[in-house]
């Protein structure tokens, strides 16, 4: 199949804005009579609020209001409502608001928070999910049991398990009977930023005739509406949500963040704009932080490397509030068994309740949290087996004809992960090179024997290496330097969009009068590139060169159409089919028109090139332009009234998962990938240097290659960050150690390894010209990737995030090399 | 948030300039990386912010007597670029590798050893070059050998309206390293460096960052070095000495005391085995 | 206490008075309305800040205003070669974007003939690479760049690193960065 525009790498339609400066972000705006806020926040991780005294606040200079908690009429949230907008009589974690003060200036709104009076009563604080999840652990929502949520959410009452999901499949009981070897370990991912260049802010104007319009920094425009609606008891029509440029939001914009408790805060100033922008200090404990999992992770393998059963528990720590993480539960519970066909299955999934900040969507969700044991475990078990790591993923590799873990049966437009896998070992030199070095054990190994209950340990934290494999140096790479050793690793992936079975997506077309159009959707353009990548899809739909597509860059829940939210990768493929269908009616109206002027049958007249024409005499023709402008015939009597197409887009037959078994459609389509890494490690420092990532994804269908690559490298560096580098530090009081720039480091250019990007394109039989998502795919399974290389290259075994110079020394130390 | 009520001078000249910072809360500014961000944080609050760059006195790199004279203000690009300090390497590395193009461009030495980081990029490397700090305040001028200067992290000798002119560093070494350790390549703070000199007697120098409350020097491990020809042994020993003699605080984000103590083994090794490389400490 | 300041911005000279505590950012984002120029963090670590002053890059969170006083500085808003080019303080406060598209089909070069003409070889470049995600550290990558060609018109790799170390991008993964650095000096 040959288009015309998808698949080229076109100018994104934002670029001159944004390398100009012009591109305006929420911060960027002012409004007559502006005036801002500034949050106060809990010091206590755990406490009753006692007493909270604003009044010497109110007086201080340009204040205008102090806004705190009472009379918030009803908990929020779009999955479970365990939440107020800020804090009225309990704080589950430091940072959470407990007061407001607006004034007239950034600094006078500042100073005043310190003439705030709190007082607290403490209570017992745990910041760790497995602890959290123990009988006796503090209860942080003593009273979820009477929380709403949504259908297919399981509580544990009584505990701090807001959500437990089971996947279950055959019987694993016997499958680890009969096990040749079987492998367990416990994986951490620590909890980390998502560190969107542009802090979260937003604008907020509470009018006086009653409703709301708001500027915000906001994946989900339509969910901030829906939550800032219930909070303020105002209909739809009345709450408008606008959202600018996004400068990066990985997650940690979707969902709702700081704009109920800007709704709340502007309801008390009517007619006057509200700004609130947090510090960068602030986002890590004003918005929601990512990931934060332990994941206990048992295989069951025969002697040929085939997985026979796979028992896993995973406890995700939800933060204060768990409304963000019910579904990351969900999809850390059905992609624990990887890219892997496993025919017997026990996993469960909690979302734990902690005194940390709500743990929220971060590129990948709950996918990531579970490669790191699953594609770690993989490796392990093949230097157990004396196996290579490429042969035993591609012996249970998912294919056409599999069968997942929640029953879905994989067919041949879904992908191969095989071929990915394939293209990764080439780029990085060929199956040899990923050879364990290490003798093959035999028999079966339990690493840490019995079960959860009966393992008083929390969790791998500190030097937790297992220095079980020895460095041969087979097939190595001659190092750069003495004392610096290199290997390779691979780890596979697959990732399916978590939504709602009844996630919808519009688009509006509408034809203009030079015979372009203007494209309207409700997805918001953050850097990702959507806008560009929708405008190809129009231009084809439409036969238009693309130069007459105009994707309209602002989202305003008054005129976009219905978008549920820009995540979980799904926008080319949602609202990419959407615009199809938006195209087609638009054409259908089209050539209906054009059937009254030519008198022509419209089944015989087609759109191409800005034309409606006759498909047997394309002499008779009518340009879009004419059509457009009202045509009039030669009495000036009108034939044509204005052209606009719309399309509506839900996934077609998804249902809930059934809530003892796990089993269910709730996967859309699936994005299968590898990624490979090359690292140089100094024995005597204990840095990695990652040389090389190279990712291979089977993305249907590559609508635009640079903005496709661009994804992919972006997710792999930021990925790159949480294998060696980022986590957020806690301590014992449940305070951040590192909230800034300055303690919290993510990678910068010097640390950038060559990046590779790789294509397979499987057509997804869904998806708009057989696309399926690829945003996030990148940052699933990097950590493993490179602390699979490590493994090759040091023999030591890493279980917990990041792998740092510090642990590696450890590790080493440990095992009895000298540095 | 800056403090809201602070008032700003620059001063024309040296005697000015000293006559303001004689005031209650009054606070030099050069550079401003470290000022502003202590600004902003709300750790320092400044009444009187005295804008110390326009200051002639404490500009330029002149030889001097066989040593160098390097004015406080003077930035890391300039260090970076400076003919006259490439013979004092270590100090050229620390500049070099200091935040990154836009903050070196504005740090000054001065700032950065008024500071009195635990960590100074420049101020470790400086200990090993013996230097004198020359203060300027209201009774005139005096020299103080750097190792004096710092009384714990953050705090100087420096008294209310005193300044530091500039640094006079003695000629320079045979050899001298500069190596840090961070936690990503990119721009980061050390969590553990360490400096080293060989001068042509066969002196030996060490100081190190990150391992106590200032930038230390380290006479045991000197000793042991100095005066001898450099063997794996005498390394060896000397690694153990160092590390057994420094006591990290346990609180750091960026680095554990064991790692410290591992890598002022290291660190040690890998600059004398490269002063021997380059054919010193024989 | 007000102090007053002297100062050019983008070639025009600019007179304000302005408090000791408002930071160089502040002033040209608030006091100028020249909001290209993002602020990423405040403390000097993200870069997004940068402007070029007297010729050298220079993070504008950690310049007081004051200190600009009789300085020159450039921000993005002045690469563009165009008589149209914001002037200080005269723009209305910005409310909403303009939403231009960008109409070349082209897939080796996506920048076509005439498009963006006014545009700095940089900005160029930025586009032609896929250098830009987000764009919020786009500006400040950009004033790196464009102050390393000032005094380097032929910047190898390392060059380009170290002139855009300490400048976090959280999209690109740099890759696209350092070769649209790099491409500038070809065109
Ligand atoms: C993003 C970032 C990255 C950084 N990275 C590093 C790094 O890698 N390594 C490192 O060591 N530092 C680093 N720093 C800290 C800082 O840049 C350095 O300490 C710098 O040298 C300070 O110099 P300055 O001129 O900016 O000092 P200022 O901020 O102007 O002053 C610092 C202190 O010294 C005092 N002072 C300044 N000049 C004098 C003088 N002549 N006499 C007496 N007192 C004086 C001031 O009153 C103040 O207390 C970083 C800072 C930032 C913001
Ligand atoms: S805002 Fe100045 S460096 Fe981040
Ligand atoms: S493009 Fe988004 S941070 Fe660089």
């Amino acid at each position: 199949m040959t288009y015309q525009t998808v698949g080229q790498s076109v100018a994104r339609l934002d670029g001159i804005e944004k390398v100009t400066g012009e591109a305006v972000f929420v911060d960027d705006i002012s409004l007559p009579g502006m005036l801002h806020a500034r949050v106060l926040r809990s010091q206590r991780a755990h406490a009753l609020i006692t007493g909270l005294d604003v009044s010497e606040a109110m007086a201080q200079p340009g204040v205008v209001a102090v806004v705190t908690g009472r009379g918030l009429p009803r908990r929020i949230g779009a999955c479970i409502q365990d939440m107020y907008p800020m804090a009225v009589d309990r704080v589950r974690y430091v940072g959470e608001p407990v007061a407001v003060v607006v004034a007239e200036n950034p600094h006078q709104a500042h100073h005043a928070l310190a003439s705030i009076k709190v007082s607290y009563q403490d209570l017992a604080v745990v910041t760790d999910p497995w602890e959290a999840s123990r009988p006796g652990a503090p209860q942080i929502h003593p009273d979820q049991a009477v929380y709403h949520r949504l259908p297919g959410i399981h509580p544990l009452p009584g505990s701090n398990i807001f959500h437990r999901l089971q996947v279950c499949r055959g019987n694993t009981a016997d499958a680890f009977r009969e096990a040749f070897l079987v492998v367990e370990n416990r994986y951490w991912h620590p909890s980390i930023y998502h560190v969107q260049l542009e802090p979260h802010g937003a604008i907020a104007t509470y009018h006086q005739k009653g409703g709301l319009t708001m500027y915000a920094s906001s994946q989900a425009p339509y969910v901030v509406r829906h939550v800032i609606c219930e909070l303020l008891g105002l209909p739809p029509g009345r709450v408008r949500v606008i959202v600018p440029y996004v400068g990066g939001g990985f997650g940690g914009k979707s969902d709702h963040t700081i704009e109920p408790l800007l709704a709340w805060v502007a309801r008390h100033v009517p007619g006057r704009p509200v700004k609130l922008v947090l510090t960068r200090e602030e986002m890590a404990c004003g918005t929601v932080i990512g990931r934060g999992a332990l994941v206990h992770y048992r295989s069951a393998v025969s002697q040929d490397g085939m997985l026979l059963g796979v028992e896993a528990e995973v406890f995700l720590n939800g933060g204060g509030y768990g409304d963000f993480a019910v579904n990351i539960v969900t999809a850390a519970g059905i992609s624990a068994t990887g890219p892997y066909q496993v025919p017997n299955i026990k996993i469960t999934a909690h979302g734990v309740y902690t005194n940390t900040p709500p743990t929220g969507a971060c590129r990948g969700y709950g996918h990531p949290e579970v490669h790191w044991a699953c594609e770690r475990q993989m490796d392990i078990i093949a230097a157990r087996l004396g196996m290579s790591p490429v042969e035993i993923r591609l012996k249970n590799a998912l294919g056409p004809g599999k069968v997942n873990a929640i029953g879905q049966q994989m067919e041949s437009h879904n992908g191969r992960v095989d071929l990915c896998i394939q293209q990764v070992v080439d780029a990085l030199g060929g199956p040899e090179c990923f050879l364990p070095r290490t003798n093959p054990c035999v028999g079966s190994i339990a690493l840490e024997p019995g079960g959860i209950e009966a393992d008083p340990l929390p969790h791998p934290t500190g030097a937790n290496a297992s220095p079980k494999a020895e460095p041969s140096g087979a097939c190595a790479k001659p190092a750069a330097m003495p004392g610096k050793v290199r290997g390779k690793g691979i780890a596979a992936l697959m990732k399916c969009p978590i939504m709602p079975t009844n996630a919808q997506s519009g688009a509006i077309i509408k034809l203009e009068e030079d015979g372009g159009v203007m494209v309207s959707v409700g997805a918001i353009e953050m850097g990702q590139g959507c806008h560009t990548v929708l405008a190809q899809i129009a231009a084809e739909a439409l036969s238009l060169p693309l130069e007459r597509v105009q994707v309209a860059p602002q989202v305003d829940t008054f005129h976009s159409p219905y978008e549920w939210q820009t995540v979980a990768s799904h926008t080319t493929w949602a609202v990419g089919n959407a615009i199809r269908l938006a195209a087609a009616q638009l054409c259908d109206k089209i050539t209906r028109a054009a059937a009254v002027i030519l008198q022509v049958p419209a089944e015989r007249l087609e759109v191409v090139g800005g034309r409606v024409q006759d498909r047997e005499r394309p002499e008779r023709y009518l340009t879009l332009q004419q059509l457009a402008r009202g045509y009039t015939d030669a009495r000036g009597t009108a034939l044509s009234a204005p052209l606009i197409g719309e399309g509506n887009f839900v996934p077609q037959g998804l249902s809930h998962l059934d809530p003892e078994t796990g089993q269910g459609n709730i996967a859309a389509d699936w994005t299968f990938a590898c990624q490979g890494a090359e690292v140089e490690v100094d024995t005597r420092t204990g840095e990695v240097t990652v040389l090389r990532l190279v990712s291979a994804m089977d993305v249907g269908k590559v609508i635009n290659p640079v903005l496709a690559e661009g994804q992919i490298y972006g997710a792999a560096v930021q990925a790159m960050g949480a294998a060696i580098c980022e986590g957020i530090v806690f301590d014992r009081e449940g305070r951040i150690r590192n909230p800034s720039l300055t303690d919290y480091k993510v990678p910068g250019v010097e640390d950038m390894p060559e990046l590779q990007a790789l294509f397979v394109e499987t057509p997804e039989e869904s998806g708009p010209y057989g696309a399926r998502g690829l945003g996030e795919h990148g940052a699933v399974c990097v950590p493993p990737a490179i602390a699979n290389a490590i493994q090759q290259a040091t023999g030591l075994e890493f279980f917990d995030l990041p792998v740092t110079a510090e642990k590696i020394i450890r590790a080493q130390q440990k095992r009895g090399v000298p540095a | 948030m800056m403090p809201l009520h602070m008032e700003y001078v620059k001063p024309g000249g040296l005697a000015e300039a000293v006559s303001l910072l004689r005031q209650d809360d009054a606070c030099a500014l050069a550079g401003g990386t470290d000022v502003v961000v202590q600004m902003r944080e709300g750790k320092l609050r400044p009444r009187l912010v005295v804008d110390i760059k326009g200051l002639a006195e404490l500009q330029g790199i002149t030889g001097q007597s066989g040593g160098v004279w390097v004015g406080a203000l003077v930035t890391m690009a300039e260090i970076v670029k400076s003919p006259l300090l490439q013979a004092y390497r270590a100090v050229v590395q620390g500049a070099g590798c200091m935040g990154c193009c836009e903050i070196r461009h504005r740090a000054t030495i001065g700032g950065n050893v008024g500071n009195a980081s635990p960590s100074g990029d420049a101020a470790v490397p400086l200990l090993v070059f013996h230097p004198q700090v020359v203060i300027h305040g209201p009774g005139g001028q005096r020299h103080l050998p750097l190792a004096n200067f710092f009384r714990g992290a953050g705090k100087t000798v420096l008294q209310p309206g005193e300044l530091i002119k500039g640094f006079l560093l003695p000629p320079p070494p045979a050899f001298s390293l500069y190596m840090r350790h961070t936690r990503v390549k990119g721009m980061d703070l050390a969590g553990v460096s360490l400096a080293a000199a060989i001068d042509r007697q066969g002196q030996v120098t060490v100081s190190m960052g990150a391992v106590a409350p200032t930038p230390t020097r380290f006479p045991q491990v000197e000793e042991l070095l100095s005066g001898r020809p450099l063997s794996w042994e005498v390394i060896a020993q000397a690694a153990e000495v160092l590390s057994a003699a420094i006591t990290p605080r346990a609180t750091s984000l960026r680095a554990t005391p064991a790692y410290k103590k591992e890598m002022a083994k290291v660190f040690l090794h890998t600059a004398l085995s490269r002063a021997l490389e380059e054919g010193f400490g024989q | 206490m007000n102090y007053t300041i002297t100062l050019k911005v983008n070639g025009r000279t600019v007179q304000r008075d302005v408090p000791a505590h408002l930071t160089l950012l502040e002033f040209i984002r608030s006091g100028l309305q020249l909001t290209g120029t993002k602020h990423g963090c405040g403390n000097g670590e993200c870069g997004a800040c940068t402007v070029i002053m007297d010729g050298k890059a220079v993070r504008a969170c950690l310049i007081l205003a004051v200190e600009a006083n009789g300085c020159a500085v450039e921000t993005i808003e002045g690469l563009v070669e165009s008589p149209l080019a914001p002037f200080a303080g005269e723009l209305p406060g910005a409310v909403t974007g303009t939403g231009h598209s960008h109409p070349e089909i082209n897939g080796a070069s996506p920048v076509g003939e005439g498009v963006g003409a006014g545009l700095h070889p940089i900005q160029r470049a930025f586009l032609a690479k896929g250098a830009v995600q987000c764009g919020f550290c786009t500006p400040g990558m950009i004033m790196a760049a464009k102050a390393l060609y000032d005094r380097n018109p032929n910047p190898d790799r390392a060059a380009v690193v170290e002139a855009l170390g300490g400048h976090l991008c959280r999209c690109t993964g740099y890759q696209p960065i350092i070769d649209a650095v790099l491409a500038v000096q070809t065109e």
